[in-house]
This record gives structure tokens, C-alpha cells and sequence, in this order.
């Protein structure tokens, strides 16, 4: 019997800064709550920038200082390596922008209350053990805080009916898939006797023809393709984003994306590598079935949240095709593709929905399409930001949404996909359409009535500021940095793919 | 002389699982919630014997204490408050597409599970866990203890975490709405 005594030593804290520094402030925003003279949304949002700021930072500086090999912690309950910092950096800069935006909108004072604060921390935390741990109980309980987090954050940030149809859907349907993934563990384990990824990837080879390899292999995959949202495990995504406050929607889009990938590339590319025969097809169908019933089903919808939902769900088909690609070391491309493609999409969709939540007021919440006709007019800055993130998401040079494309299809092609590519090609014809159809709008018809409604006078330094932020990085990835932007994601790849 | 001891415990083991099969079947497809969860009950006591023929009596004991006594008094406490009639349940109702696609895919996911435990061993043998070195090492209580507290301190920290997380959720959403707005 091996007891491994945990060894809390200084590189220890150093490296787990962010995650005990967001559960700490967490239960300081709960004692907040309860305290007569810093439960104002003031001293909410302070503490929430604080603790993020000083996280994000942290983060930075590990990521800079960390090596090409990984350093295990607790028994493999915490790496310190490239990937997963790059991941918890991601997630936190995301989480700072999204709440700094938050406090822009309509919503500032219902958001930055204790309870809110102390659970979207927590979720941070949770998302942040999940890109960083080589065990999978770890793995689990980070999913389910994350998970759970959502789910209430959802739901009661601004109680409406909407909301909380979009929560109980989630969470009903997102129980399932925990299940679902944990049953994919237990065939895992039992038939490796380990519950370390690294360790599953030693011994999968004697076992790799197992019966209980493969089933574990599938479940597994299922229960990632619903956090995912990959079809057919994509059910919740449109009513869970339409139904959330637009700076949830964002993060979920954005920050649950990211923690999904990158922890999903350190399970399939160091875990499961070794039966990449059976994942591998599975998941490429799921990637074309995402191509194009995503793509197909955006062009119906009318209000823009639940359009941006069926283009994410199109957007994890295009990383999950590289995933596919991901087989037994033959593209050293995948790895890198998929990060630099979560760095394009994260921008663009943080610049989209700035642009949106901008929009909102009280009177306004959910902005259809239609409502958006003749912006130009009102307020051209903001129509050519948004025309510029709509153009990047349908993949036109020369943005990010192109050379993130180019390299996911490299990626595909160097491993002989040529079918996958052919479907990934017409999904991405057909989302032409429904972006276009948004800047067509925009620009060429005269004002709707709605926007009316909709007439905002400035806008303020922190959504300026950001949209302005995300539409440089986007051209700027788009002409003349994606190769600097692939050697970081090459870079971050090292630590797992070896280089 | 054919080995009786693990005879007998192969035969409980199966026993258990079959009536926890019938058991869970009989918690969901059960008309009255309260049927259910005391359905649920008695699933969850099998479960510890369950726990109990493979060796692991203090992960038994737990499960009957926690599970079977504290959390399902909890379930039925939830029943009564909500006062949920039979009558309340009836709509959910499934056409005939969507019950042939269940029972298909079910049937299917049987097919695959069989299909997979025939053969039931996977070359590895048995982990650093078995039954004899848990013995040596002090016996259950001790072992499950410490790789607690050394292997796995932090998913056990970080659980707490996540406790904590599902009491709050919890509390606001059961909360009450206000009718107006806290004092800002």
C-alpha cells in the first residue's frame, strides 16, 4: 500500500495560487453577504476584480516560468505545466472580462451580490482544477463545480421564465452526461487499475482489445461531448444560452469552451492516445454531424443568442475535427491547431457579445436579429465591430476565423480526412449565410423601430475598451501574428505532445 | 472439495445486483413518489451489502448511514413538504416513436454491456487494493483513511468546496422571490 504523504511546498502554492486564492474569496464574498457594511454591489465588484486580477497574474507569471515538462503535485491532483496554465489563464482573463463588462450592463447590481460573487468564483476555481490534474476524481469534482455553479448562476443571477427553463434543462440534461462520464471512468479504471491519466496511458496498451477499454473510451467521450456540445449531445446548448444573462452566455461560450478543450486534449492525447482506434471515428462523426446541423439549424433562428449558440456548437465541430485528427502522434498539428483556434473563437465571441450586452437595457433583454437592422446608422462603431467579429466567425480573411480554419484543415488534411474537411468546407458555406445575413441588416436596410429602444448614448471605457482590445487581436492573429499566435499554441502543446 | 467461501459470496454478490437491478427499475417506473423513494431505500441498503461481499465493510457502513439513513430521510421530508399527489405525475407521457427508440437503445446498451463482461478479466489482475493487502496495511477503516487524507487530499479539499457551492446554489434558488428589490 503506497500512502504518499502530499509535499506542500512552496512551488506548490505558487502553482495553486488561483485556485486557493478564488475558493478564499469566494467564501469571503459569502461572509460579505452577511456583513452590514460591504454587501453593496461596490464591494462585491472590487473583491471580484482583486481576486481575479491578482489570480490572472499569478498565472501569467507561472506560465512564464514553467518548464517543457510538467511538475505533479498531490498525487497527480495538480500539474503544473504549460497547458494548464494556459488553460486557468484563459478562463480567469475571460472570467475578468466578462464580470468587468457585467458591471457595465443593466445587471450590475443583481450580479455582483454576495451569493453570485462567492459562485461564479468557485466555478472559476472549479474550471481551473479541471484544465490542471492528471486524476480523474479531480477531474470530476472540478466538472461538477463548474457544473453546478452554471446551473444556479444561470437560473437565479435574473430569475425570468426563460432562465430558468434554459437552468432546469442544463442541469437535468448536464446530471446525465456527469453520469454518464463517471460510468465512462469506472469501465476505465476497472479495466486499467488506475485513475491517473498518465497512468491509464502505460497500461492501455495491455488491454487496449478490452471490451471495457472501448465502452469506457465511449462514455467518455459522450459525457465530453456534451460539455462540448457536440450534436447529439447538444440539446441544451440553445435554450441554456438564450435563456442566461448575455454575460453568462459569454462565459459559458467562452471560458466552459476552454476548459473543456484543453482538458479534454490532456485526457484524449495523454490518456487515451493508445486506443485512438475506437474514439477516433466516433468523434469525427460527431464532428461532421456538428458541422452541419449547427450550421443548418443557425439559419432558421431569429434571436441572435440562440444563433450564437448553434455557431458554437458549429465552432466545437471544427475543434472536435481536429481532435480526429489527433491520432497516435501523425499530426503534430492538432494539438496547436485546436488551442489557436480556442484563442480566435474566445476573442471573437468576447467581442460579439460585448458589442450585444452593450445593446441590452431592461426593456430589451433578448435582441433578435431583426432588431439589429440599420445599427450602422445609429452607431457605426459598433456595427463595424460587430460586422468584424461576424466576419471572423464565418471564417473570412483577414481575421482570426480564417487562419484558425486554415490550420484545423491543415491539421485534418495531414491525417488524410479529406471527407471531413469536404463536410467542415459546406458547413462552413452555409454559415456565410446567417452572419452575413446580420451585417446585411446592419448596414444595408434602414432602422427598425426596436432600435428605438435600443439607443444607448456613450459607451463606457471597459466595453470600448474591450471591443476595441478583441478587434485588434483579431486582425491582428488574422495578418501578420498567427504564426507567433501558433508557436505560443505550440509552445502550450509541449506539455503534452512532447516537444 | 469445490471452494464454497467463494461460491457463496459470487452467488450474494449476484443476488444483490439483480435486486438492485429490480429495485431501481421500481424507484423510476413507481406511480407514487413515495413508493419511490422507499424503493430507493431499500436499493441503497443492497447497495452496502453489495459493498460488504466485495470486502469493503467500512465503505458499507458509510453508505447505510449516510445514503440510506440521512439523505433519504431528507427525500421523503422534501415529498411530504411538497405534498406531491400520483396524480400530479401522470403527464408525462411518451408516443410510440420516442418509447421504441428508448427501448431499442436500451436494449442495445444491454447488448453492449453483456457483450463486454463475458469476458470478464483484462490481463492486469488485481491492483494494489486487493482484499489481502488491505488487511496487512491495517484493514479498511485505516486504508480508506489515509489514502484520503495522502492520495486523494485534493479532490477531498476540493470537495468541500464543491458542498459548500451546492448549499448555496441550493439556498437561492429555493429562496423565496422578493417582490422588491434589496436596498442597493
Amino acid at each position: 500500500m503506497n500512502f504518499e504523504i502530499p509535499h506542500l511546498t512552496a512551488s506548490f502554492y505558487g502553482a495553486a495560487l488561483p485556485i486557493l486564492l478564488l475558493c478564499t474569496s469566494g467564501i469571503v464574498a459569502l461572509l460579505m453577504g452577511v456583513s452590514k457594511n460591504l454587501n453593496g454591489p461596490k464591494a462585491n465588484y472590487w473583491l471580484n476584480f482583486g481576486a481575479l486580477l491578482v489570480s490572472l497574474l499569478a498565472v501569467i507569471r507561472q506560465y512564464g516560468i514553467s518548464g517543457s515538462a510538467s511538475e505533479m503535485f498531490l498525487s497527480g491532483g495538480f500539474i503544473a505545466g504549460r497547458l494548464g496554465f494556459f488553460g486557468q489563464g484563459a478562463i480567469i482573463g475571460i472570467a475578468l472580462v466578462v464580470s468587468l463588462l457585467m458591471g457595465e450592463g443593466y445587471l450590475k447590481d443583481k450580479f455582483f451580490r454576495g451569493e453570485i460573487i462567492a459562485l461564479f468564483h468557485m466555478v472559476i476555481a472549479g474550471m481551473c482544477t479541471m484544465v490542471a490534474t492528471d486524476d480523474l476524481i479531480t477531474l470530476f469534482v472540478g466538472l461538477e463545480m463548474a457544473s453546478i455553479g452554471v446551473y444556479a448562476l444561470i437560473g437565479y443571477t435574473s430569475p425570468t421564465k426563460l432562465s430558468q427553463e434554459g437552468a432546469i434543462k442544463y442541469f437535468v440534461l448536464g446530471s446525465v452526461a456527469a453520469a454518464i462520464l463517471l460510468f465512462g471512468f469506472a469501465f476505465l479504471y476497472a479495466a486499467t487499475g488506475t485513475l491517473r491519466i498518465s497512468e491509464i496511458s502505460s497500461s492501455i496498451g495491455k488491454v487496449s482489445g478490452h471490451a471495457w477499454v472501448e465502452l469506457g473510451a465511449i462514455l467518455t467521450l459522450a459525457g465530453f461531448g456534451f460539455k462540448m456540445a457536440l450534436v447529439p449531445f447538444h440539446m441544451w446548448t440553445p435554450d441554456a444560452y438564450e435563456g442566461s444573462p448575455t454575460g453568462l452566455t459569454a462565459f459559458m461560450a467562452t471560458a466552459m469552451k476552454t476548459m473543456i478543450m484543453v482538458t479534454a486534449i490532456r485526457f484524449f492525447e495523454n490518456g487515451l492516445d493508445g486506443v485512438h482506434g475506437i474514439w477516433m471515428p466516433v468523434i469525427g462523426f460527431m464532428a461532421a454531424a456538428s458541422l452541419l446541423f449547427a450550421n443548418i439549424m443557425a439559419l432558421a433562428q431569429q434571436s441572435v443568442k440562440r444563433m450564437l449558440a448553434y455557431s458554437s456548437i458549429a465552432h466545437s465541430g471544427y475543434m472536435a475535427l481536429a481532435f480526429a485528427s489527433m491520432s497516435g502522434g501523425v499530426s503534430q498539428y492538432a494539438v496547436p491547431s485546436i488551442l489557436f483556434y480556442l484563442i480566435g473563437y474566445v476573442l471573437v465571441s468576447l467581442g460579439a457579445f460585448a458589442v450585444i450586452m452593450w445593446l441590452e437595457n431592461e426593456r430589451c433583454e433578448n435582441i433578435i436579429i431583426d432588431d439589429l437592422t440599420g445599427l450602422s446608422r445609429q452607431h457605426p462603431y459598433a456595427a463595424v465591430a460587430l460586422a468584424l467579429f461576424m466576419f471572423s466567425l464565418g471564417g473570412m480573411p483577414p481575421t482570426v476565423g480564417f487562419i484558425s480554419k486554415l490550420y484545423i484543415f491543415n491539421s485534418a488534411l495531414s491525417n488524410n480526412m479529406i471527407g471531413l474537411v469536404v463536410i467542415a468546407a459546406i458547413g462552413s458555406t452555409i454559415s456565410l449565410y446567417y452572419y452575413m445575413r446580420i451585417i446585411v441588416r446592419m448596414f444595408m436596410m434602414d432602422s427598425s423601430p426596436v432600435l428605438g429602444a435600443l439607443i444607448k448614448p456613450v459607451a463606457s471605457k471597459v466595453t470600448v475598451g474591450v471591443v476595441l482590445a478583441c478587434a485588434i487581436l483579431v486582425i491582428l492573429f488574422g495578418t501578420v501574428l498567427p504564426e507567433s499566435g501558433l508557436r505560443v499554441a505550440r509552445h502550450t502543446a509541449g506539455e503534452v505532445t512532447g516537444g | 472439495m469445490p471452494d464454497f467461501s467463494i461460491l457463496i459470496t459470487h452467488g450474494v454478490f449476484h443476488l444483490f445486483a439483480a435486486l438492485i437491478t429490480l429495485c431501481s427499475l421500481m424507484v423510476v417506473v413507481s406511480k407514487h413518489p413515495v413508493k419511490s423513494a422507499v424503493f430507493l431505500v431499500v436499493d441503497l441498503f443492497l447497495l452496502a451489502g453489495l459493498y460488504a461481499s466485495l470486502d469493503s465493510h467500512f465503505v458499507a457502513a458509510i453508505q447505510v448511514l449516510v445514503y440510506a439513513g440521512a439523505i433519504l430521510v431528507l427525500f421523503l421530508f422534501v415529498i411530504m413538504l411538497l405534498n406531491l399527489q400520483p396524480e400530479e405525475l401522470k403527464g408525462l407521457k411518451f408516443s410510440a416513436v420516442e418509447a421504441g427508440t428508448l427501448v431499442i437503445s436500451l436494449i442495445g446498451f444491454l447488448i453492449t454491456i453483456v457483450t463486454a463482461f463475458k469476458g470478464d478479466q483484462t490481463g492486469l489482475g488485481d491492483g494494489s487494493l486487493d482484499p489481502a493487502a488491505i488487511e496487512t496495511a491495517g484493514g479498511n477503516t485505516y486504508v480508506v483513511a489515509m489514502k484520503l487524507l495522502t492520495n486523494y487530499i485534493w479532490p477531498f479539499e476540493l470537495a468541500s468546496i464543491l458542498i459548500l457551492m451546492a448549499i448555496v446554489a441550493a439556498i437561492v434558488i429555493a429562496k423565496k422571490d422578493q417582490k422588491k428589490p434589496a436596498a442597493q
